[in-house]
């Protein structure tokens, strides 16, 4: 116990028996306990008598302790050994109790993934650009394909059809 | 002739559980039972979850009694057993808690510690001091560092000796004493933040 904590109390109750509280932050426990000396246990109480704070804190332990004292009364089980027994009996069920518990999460993920996948394509189906890249595809089909183009001999035929040769 | 007159002395004991001999099982639980559930109760203080912890704490000495060479007495041995079973089952409801925090389910474990508590009184305010002490002293005792816990639980709760403390956690009394001084003063600490909280 640091040296400011009952300092600490002490002052609060307006109390600067500060020599007397370094003793008393070590041995409170002990005290409410009733594991110390009796010489210690006189000088405790006698500081107690005077310090509001450090009693009441004391009383506390106290209240603890008794709760201690209480889970310690374990009574004997008559049925503890057939209970064990049919425990030990029972086949474990270990290995399919943690498959089912993680179904709720693979589940969890299956329905992410899927959602994410299905959010993507929807997007594509119905978002601003739906069909342009189609057109687009069309267009630039048009544009590589030389083939596809009017020749220029043929364009200028066209144009001036009288300095055609062929005919 | 029955198991308590063949199993007389603890070799004998050891003996007869080896052999896979149900009276033999029988008498052990019988003879250990209240020591380790009182035990599992000083770490995890709800008489259901140390009952729970004590079977499986037998069952393990069942499975395992072939391995125990006796280079520690039974008793330390199950003890030792106890202790770390209920260390881990600490470390997994631990674990439990904050998944429940994390999903938002509700956890009823310490109304379940306050209610074993509050249900032995019949004043209501009495009840509701009794209970607030019992969170304050499984707060208090889970915050300490495991050895400290260990050390502390076996002395206050089993009233163990300082030379049986060493034996079962594998460390010199010297090791013991301090361990026991420590979590006191530790728990003189953590008792005051609680209070000092309380008093605000």
């Amino acid at each position: 116990m640091s040296a400011s904590f009952t300092e600490q109390i002490c002052l609060n109750d307006k109390i600067t028996a500060k020599m007397r509280c370094n003793k008393l932050n070590i041995d409170l426990f002990s005290y409410a306990e009733g594991t110390l000396s009796e010489e210690d246990t006189t000088a405790v109480e006698k500081h107690l008598e005077d310090c509001v704070a450090c009693s009441s804190f004391a009383a506390e332990i106290r209240g603890v302790l008794a709760v201690m004292e209480a889970e310690k009364k374990v009574t004997e089980n008559p049925f503890f050994f057939t209970r064990v027994e049919a425990k030990m009996l029972k086949p474990s069920k270990q290995p399919q109790l943690s498959l089912v518990r993680l179904l709720p999460t693979m589940v969890a993920v299956l329905f992410f993934v899927g959602g994410v996948f299905a959010g993507i394509n929807i997007g594509k189906l119905y978002g601003p650009d739906a069909g342009a890249s189609e057109k687009l595809v069309f267009e630039t089909k048009q544009f590589i394909d030389d083939l596809g183009q009017e020749p220029i001999e043929s364009l200028i035929i066209n144009l001036y059809p009288e300095n055609d040769d062929t005919k | 002739m029955t198991g308590d007159g063949r199993y007389s002395t603890e070799s004998q004991l050891l003996e007869g559980l080896k052999a896979g001999d149900r009276d033999a099982y029988r008498l052990l639980v019988e003879k250990y039972h209240v020591k380790v559930i009182r035990t599992c109760t000083g770490f995890l203080h709800s008489g259901a979850d140390a009952e729970d912890i004590a079977q499986e704490v037998f069952i393990e000495v069942f499975r395992s009694v072939d391995r125990f060479r006796g280079d520690a007495s039974l008793s330390t041995w199950i003890y030792r057993i106890a202790v770390n079973k209920s260390l881990n089952f600490l470390r997994s409801s631990g674990r439990r808690k904050l998944f429940s925090f994390l999903t938002g389910h509700d956890d009823n474990y310490l109304h379940e510690i306050n209610n074993e508590h509050a249900s032995q009184e019949s004043n209501p305010e009495e009840s509701m001091i009794q209970s607030d002490h019992a969170r304050i002293l499984e707060q208090a005792l889970n915050s300490l560092p495991a050895k400290q816990r260990t050390a502390f639980v076996l002395n206050k709760y089993e009233d163990l000796s300082y030379k049986e403390i060493a034996d079962v956690m594998d460390v010199s009394i010297g090791s013991v004493e301090s361990l026991i001084f420590r979590s006191k003063q530790n728990l003189q600490k953590k008792l005051y933040n609680f209070y000092n909280k309380n008093m605000r």
